[in-house]
């Protein structure tokens, strides 16, 4: 769990270091979790 | 299936999030540049969903395939079997069906999103680190565009190197155990009673450990654990 966190939030700062706008680094921000709880549901659904 | 290193550590947002940077950086400049050409005042009060529409069905496109050949790329992971395939195959269902959200948000949620946050004052700011990556990028692009003939060349010849090399590549997936331990075996005559055989692969121990590389050794003067070696207690083995 923490390595996840950790991981989120390293690639939010590569993103904003690159994009330089807070906005688009949101954007891309909230897809990270958002993919995550799709792949738990759908992991969940499968076992 | 569970949460563990192996389904977890599968996980890079760096794949995960590049369909979504594609989008939101595509969208962007799109609406610098109208924002440049009409004027930030006037483009703050423009209506901009057909625009992001627009860009949008393009580099959707784009996204969707660039995210289907990596899913697909994973297709070899499902057809695991035995060890290697309880091993692999939650990394690839974790990162398929990551993947496969993400596609699905960065094609709907993204351009949604952006819609509402970039809905003014949209200004590509000057990024110098983005600069410093430019000019390295544009040089090397400038010298393989003056150089295309020696530049195909190469990338011929590379492409050949890795094809060549892959023959040095191992078909086996699991990594080999050597621990260095030796397994040494030593069968003892049917007729030897219980106590000689104790005594025998007592000194066998010893005799074992004398040699300066042994770390340790432990013994055992039994049956084999495994059912299909017929063996009796004369068999004795030291590890």
């Amino acid at each position: 769990m923490h390595n996840l966190l950790e991981g989120i939030v390293f690639v939010t700062v590569i993103v904003f270091l690159f994009m330089a706008d807070w906005r688009t680094t949101l954007i891309v921000g909230i897809i990270i979790p958002l993919s995550l709880l799709f792949a738990f549901i759908c992991l969940k659904l499968k076992a | 299936m569970s949460a563990n290193l192996l389904s977890m550590g599968a996980i890079d947002f760096g794949i995960i999030i590049d369909g979504a940077v594609v989008m939101v950086e595509g969208i962007f400049v799109m609406l610098d540049h109208k924002a440049k050409h009409f004027g930030m005042e006037k483009f703050n009060r423009m209506a901009k969903l057909g625009w992001i529409k627009k860009t949008g069905g393009e580099l959707g496109k784009a996204v969707f395939f660039s995210k289907l050949i990596i899913i697909i790329s994973l297709i070899p992971i499902f057809s695991f079997q035995k060890v290697e395939g309880k091993m692999f195959s939650p990394l690839a269902w974790t990162l398929g069906f990551a993947l496969l959200g993400a596609l699905l948000f960065t094609l709907t949620l993204v351009p949604v999103l952006t819609s509402i946050l970039l809905n003014k004052n949209v200004r590509e700011k000057h990024n110098p680190v983005v600069n410093f990556f430019n000019r390295i990028v544009m040089g090397g692009f400038n010298w393989t565009y003056g150089h295309k003939k020696l530049s195909l060349i190469i990338a011929v010849l590379f492409m050949g190197a890795s094809f060549g090399s892959a023959k040095f590549l191992g078909s086996e997936f699991l990594p080999q155990l050597n621990e260095g331990a030796l397994w040494v075996e030593a069968k003892l005559p049917m007729s030897m009673s219980l106590n000689e055989t104790v005594e025998f692969v007592r000194k066998f121990r010893k005799e074992l450990g004398s040699f300066p590389e042994v770390n340790g050794c432990c013994r055992r003067r039994a049956a084999p654990t495994t059912a299909q070696t017929p063996a009796g207690s004369t068999m004795c083995s030291a590890r």
